[in-house]
């Protein structure tokens, strides 16, 4: 009954206060505006118009003011299904690429550099296309004499799903970006790390530390202090309720954001993996660190101010510098192999110059890895958050998923939930202690 | 049967000694005062015995408990001087607020809260954010909060601050029905002509000492002092009295009569008599408590707090 007393009383001061408001508004307005976004799937006929659009469009303004090439219009014709009333990605496609000169001398120039023109145009529709397999351009008689004609064909994509078919963003239910194309579960995995990992952890946990800083110091406040410790409960369960009834606050106001944006996300996509709910709880967990440290100055110093002061300066320098320059030294030690895989792929030239093993002294290392196990783990758990994101967006076997397991394997995750827990219970037992033994 | 028995109580903050051996013993069902000037250490010794504070030597009880355990907080009430209730509660939920934290059951509260805010003249107010109450509002709403759970003791540390003469009357008026309840009072105030007024006993602290303490009665007595007034146009024989070997001195229309020890105001009064004089006034004289508040601490050191020096160390 009291814990659910204190917990009631900090929903109370919390809705008293107008951040609790601004906070509200800036997550619904995120979750409409993540819901207010749909994906369509890319048309390859659309796609096929669009490129000899633009090539016409390109050649008529650049190329002629230029004289780079004479005029010119490209068009998409004949097109096909292989098989048609498939899905776009398990069908192959075929379809005539005419290109139009003003007079037939001109179409008949271009015909003798045709195999040239077929080369380069190959390699730009394997980029345009990407995701379309085995795409092949060939010669063809035209049906013009003014006309230069390619047949291009494709076979069935590798995709299985709708999901890994490429889709395009269409913003406030009528802005579509055709430019920024990703399959759907990369669209998800885009939001759902960027708005936990950027949103979440730094805006939301800012504005969640800026609320609940003030729920120990008014309640430490001369006057309000004396009513509460008359009471028969004990002064570290007393501040052990107020600290817990802050995280359940923030706790549910986690759970309307995530549960919101995992909502409207899967009505958007028909794609409803869990792992980003669990990112709730992450959240909170780092909330809860950062909740106990501000717990701490505000028992010392019963300064709301001093308590979000001091909050923000343990985030930049254990999350900010010790989190990301451990980040960034760590993976270094393996430079040489990754390096050495790039070479055998034949994405990397073989340098003559050997790189050294590491790239930094050993006692760097050793330095990182002992300030990285003996502070709070904090870039580790927005790790966590990001595995789970793309373990349940990103197929099994596409190629980022497999490098970013490979990234996440070094993760030691008890570690991290092991070290930070630690962190939170040694700050609210000083906490505790120092308000237990203070006269007020 | 004591309710509250400090022996030889001290507490310093640092070097400075608030409270250094106070002894005191409050009986069940009385209204007792505590007297003091600013700084005297009467806020540290409420304080004390709520567990606010913790004492440095000496023990406190309360209720037979030791001053401040969780067991005896259930059974006080406390409406602390500078009091300062959350202002983002309304009066009624911040009685709910509190109740929950004294473990009193969902329905006593919801039965008590509009009983209790009814009694203190805020019943009409009692959904209003408290941040709409004037001070003398407040006042009562702190009144209320301390009796809210039926304490067998309540401590009040300035309980008419701020509150006009009507709402003071009214506060007497509770506090006394409180003690006719049989619970027990513990009264800071600065109104001494209330503490008169409502008081059994009254204690006076200075510097940290019980420099008085005792029944009202008993300490506004004044011993040997008599006030004598004769019929009018009358003239007292004030020189033949003197001669009697009296103590002489004129109070307004009356006289003052001081009587050294053993002596008896019979032969002034036969003296008069035997002069055909008309004594229409015999008392005997009683000083109110400011007059002996102000003596008491007028006798005292001046200065508030007394500062602990420790001996300087001398280089070896």
């Amino acid at each position: 009954m009291k814990f659910l007393a204190i917990l009631k009383d900090s929903l109370r001061e919390a809705l008293d206060t107008k951040v609790f408001y601004v906070m509200v508004a800036f997550s619904l307005l995120v979750i409409v505006l993540v819901g207010s976004i749909g994906y369509h799937p890319v048309s390859v006929e659309e796609e096929a118009h669009r490129f000899a659009d633009q090539a016409t469009w390109f050649l008529t303004h650049f190329g002629e003011q230029h004289k780079m090439s004479a005029p010119q219009r490209w068009d998409i014709k004949d097109f096909e299904q292989t098989q048609p009333g498939a899905a776009p990605w398990q069908t192959g496609y075929r379809f005539a690429l005419t290109i139009e000169f003003p007079d037939e001398e001109q179409a008949k120039q271009a015909r003798k550099i045709q195999k040239l023109m077929r080369d380069g145009l190959q390699q730009q529709l394997r980029l345009q296309f990407y995701y379309l397999k085995n795409l092949k351009i060939a010669d063809v008689e035209p049906q013009d004499a003014k006309e230069v004609r390619f047949l291009v064909t494709t076979e069935a994509s590798e995709v299985s799903r709708m999901q890994d078919w490429p889709h395009y963003p269409v913003f406030l239910f009528s802005l579509p970006l055709r430019f920024w194309r990703m399959p759907v579960g990369s669209f998800v995995q885009f939001w759902e790390s960027w708005l936990v990992n950027f949103f979440g952890a730094a805006i939301a946990l800012l504005i969640s530390t800026i609320i609940t800083a003030f729920f120990i110091p008014n309640m430490l406040r001369k006057g309000t202090v004396d009513l509460l410790l008359v009471k028969p409960i004990s002064r570290s369960v007393l501040l052990l309720y107020k600290y817990i009834g802050g995280l359940t606050f923030i706790f549910l106001n986690t759970v309307v954001v995530v549960v919101g944006i995992w909502l409207v996300l899967g009505l958007r996509t028909h794609m409803w993996g869990t792992g980003f709910l669990l990112s709730i709880f992450v959240l909170t967990f780092q909330f809860a660190l950062y909740y106990a440290v501000s717990t701490l100055f505000a028992v010392f110093s019963r300064s709301p101010i001093v308590a979000i002061l001091m909050t923000c300066l343990f985030w930049f320098v254990f999350a900010f510098v010790i989190g990301y320059g451990y980040h960034w030294v760590n993976p270094s030690r393996k430079w040489r192999d990754v390096r050495e895989a790039q070479i055998e792929e034949g994405q990397e030239m073989p340098s003559e110059k050997i790189m050294p093993e590491k790239p930094f002294p050993d006692v760097v290392y050793t330095t990182a890895d002992i300030i990285h196990f003996v502070t709070p783990h904090l870039k580790d758990l927005d790790t966590l958050t990001d595995k789970w994101v793309l373990e349940d967006v990103i197929s099994p076997d596409s190629p980022q998923r497999k490098a970013a397991e490979k990234a996440y394997a070094g993760f030691r995750w008890t570690e991290a939930v092991s070290v930070t827990s630690l962190y939170i219970v040694i700050l609210l037992a000083v906490s505790c202690w120092w308000f237990a033994r203070k006269d007020y | 049967m004591l309710i509250i028995r400090t022996d030889n109580l001290t507490k310093h903050y640092g070097r400075i000694e608030a409270l250094r051996g106070v002894s005191l013993t409050v009986e069940h069902g009385q209204i007792f005062g505590l007297l003091g000037q600013n700084g005297a250490g009467k806020t540290t010794l409420i304080k004390i015995l709520l567990g606010i504070t913790r004492w440095t030597d000496g023990t406190a009880k309360l209720l037979d408990e030791p001053a401040g355990s969780v067991r005896v907080r259930r059974r006080i009430g406390y409406l602390p001087e500078d009091h300062r209730f959350p202002d983002y509660h309304t009066g009624a939920s911040l009685l709910d607020f509190y109740g929950a934290l004294l473990e009193m059951p969902r329905a006593e509260r919801r039965k008590r809260i509009p009983e209790v805010l009814e009694l203190v003249g805020l019943k009409g107010r009692m959904h209003y954010k408290i941040r709409t109450y004037s001070k003398g509002m407040k006042q009562r709403l702190g009144i209320a909060q301390a009796i809210f759970h039926n304490p067998e003791v309540i401590f009040l540390d300035e309980p008419t601050d701020g509150v006009d003469p009507v709402g003071r009357r009214e506060i007497r008026i509770i506090m006394q029905q409180l003690k006719d309840e049989g619970k027990t009072i513990f009264l800071n105030s600065h109104l001494l002509g209330e503490v008169e007024q409502i008081c059994d006993r009254v204690a006076i602290l200075q510097k940290g000492e019980v420099v008085r303490e005792g029944t009202v009665a008993d300490l506004t007595h004044l011993q040997n002092h008599v006030l004598l007034g004769l019929a009018s146009g009358q003239t007292f024989p004030r020189e033949e009295v003197q001669k009697l070997g009296y103590v002489i001195s004129s109070s307004g229309e009356m006289w003052e009569i001081g009587l050294r020890d053993g002596q008896s105001i019979d032969p002034v009064i036969d003296l008069l008599r035997s002069r055909g004089l008309s004594i229409r006034h015999l008392v005997e004289k009683r000083q109110t408590l400011e007059d002996l508040f102000v003596q008491t601490v007028e006798a005292s050191e001046p200065g508030v707090d007394r500062i602990i020096r420790h001996p300087r160390r001398r280089p070896l």
